[in-house]
């Protein structure tokens, strides 16, 4: 594929607002892979995680004269946007129907386990995840990468909330210090 | 509120990772109004996870941009359809706190009516303003067509001396001694700057007598100066607030004589 010329945030905004094909290409090739594999890392199965990012694009096609640019940046809205979406779709009767009659896989373990899928666990924020100790990586899992509440994972590993909120909390404070 | 705190407790990073409740993310987008400090921290963050996002991305499977593009051709974005906002999916099902969103719901109401009664009221005073304007507007018209018809006025063209020297011109009543300005622009000053109007007199080697000290910053009115008994011409200079003592001629903005040679 040719480059692309490159366009800034605002630019990029600006041009999806007047619904440009052109910037919604460039949106797609540069951005299409980072959604993808936080998608994946949520919904293990390659073929239901292309189909999320499929949703996922033409929300943000639909919904673009939403986003606020006073809020975050426009990557974090799609990033939170396609996380939304992969979690809306584990969640899924037609997603949990579907995975109980496939062979078990290691990514069928939900719960406190970690779920494990070799492509794509190893890079970005679960790589990150792993150098976490086990109690901060399974509270970070559980919230951030299957969508439980605090409540409920209080409830899970029986601690009380306001311990759950914050480990949560210091386990995230920790990511940062990883991540830059 | 400790900010210092506040940045480093998490919250930062648990906002852009879409971890927190609907009242949290409510405030935290609110001190944002107020902490440049925290929309940095928040920055930083939000970069941080983008940078990392992109490193390792994996890519899709090759045929996902062809059925993307495909759906978005044969459905305009419409307008109707549901908004997504950056609420995490965790705050709209289960464990949802009706009496946290309640309290939100009723902040936000409260906050609008005070926004309403506050504009109403903004909006009251403003066309109050505009009405006085207008009759002000119309006394000085009239005002301005007396002293110009006047006998024995004399009008000064004040020439610029600057770039961006003030344009007005001087209505001189050598009967009354009345002085007029009638300013068409004054630029605006620095807070602690005036313009001064002086009237010099030749005979007495061009001593200047102040005829007062205005401010910038107006359009097309009369101001009134101090009377002159004689004057052979009038100077506008940029003075210190207030200034007492006399014009600094480095600083001479206008300059008009009133009489023909």
């Amino acid at each position: 594929m040719e480059p692309r010329t490159k366009y800034s945030e605002q630019e990029l905004v600006v041009l999806l607002n007047q619904q440009s094909n052109d910037a919604f290409g460039y949106l797609y090739d540069n951005y299409s892979g980072a959604l993808f594999t936080i998608i994946n890392q949520i919904v293990p199965d390659k073929e239901t995680a292309s189909d999320v990012l499929q949703e996922v694009y033409v929300n943000i096609w639909k919904k673009i004269d939403t986003y606020d640019s006073t809020k975050g940046r426009l990557f974090t809205w799609m990033l939170n946007i396609a996380r939304n979406a992969a979690i809306d779709k584990l969640r899924s009767k037609g997603y949990r129907d579907n995975q109980r009659n496939q062979p078990i896989t290691d990514g069928e373990s939900a719960g406190l386990e970690m779920r494990s899928n070799p492509t794509i666990n190893d890079v970005g924020l679960k790589k990150v995840l792993t150098t976490l100790n086990d109690e901060y990586r399974k509270l970070i899992d559980l919230s951030y990468f299957q969508g439980f509440t605090h409540e409920e994972i209080a409830k899970m590993m029986g601690i009380p909330l306001g311990t759950v909120k914050t480990r949560i909390r210091t386990a995230i404070s920790q990511l940062r210090t990883m991540i830059e | 509120m400790n900010i210092k705190e506040y940045i480093s407790s998490g919250v930062v990073e648990s906002y852009v990772l879409g971890l927190l409740t609907a009242q949290e993310r409510f405030e935290f987008e609110k001190y944002c109004e107020s902490y440049p400090e925290l929309v940095e921290a928040r920055n930083a963050f939000e970069l941080a996870v983008e940078k990392q996002a992109m490193r390792d991305a994996v890519q899709p499977p090759a045929d996902t941009k062809g059925k993307i593009l495909s759906v978005i051709e044969q459905k305009p974005a419409s307008n109707t359809s549901k908004i997504i906002s950056m609420e995490p999916t965790t705050n709209r099902r289960s464990g949802f706190n009706w009496l946290a969103a309640a309290s939100v719901i009723l902040f936000l109401v409260a906050g609008y009516f005070a926004y309403d009664f506050y504009n109403q009221n903004k909006e009251l005073k403003r066309s109050n303003e505009e009405v006085t304007a207008k009759f002000n507007s119309v006394d000085s018209i009239l005002n301005e067509r007396k002293i110009m018809e006047a006998e024995n006025v004399t009008v000064v063209n004040m020439v610029a001396m600057k770039p961006n020297a003030p344009s007005a011109n001087i209505y001189w009543d050598t009967t009354s001694a009345n002085v007029y300005m009638l300013v068409k622009n004054m630029p605006k000053l620095a807070s602690d700057k005036q313009y001064q109007l002086w009237s010099l007199i030749d005979s007495n080697g061009l001593k200047p007598t102040s005829l007062g000290l205005f401010d910038g910053g107006k359009e097309k009115v009369i101001i009134k100066m101090n009377s002159a008994q004689k004057a052979d011409a009038f100077a506008i200079t940029i003075e210190n607030r207030g200034n007492p003592g006399g014009p600094d001629l480095g600083q001479l903005q206008n300059m008009g004589k009133t009489k023909l040679q």
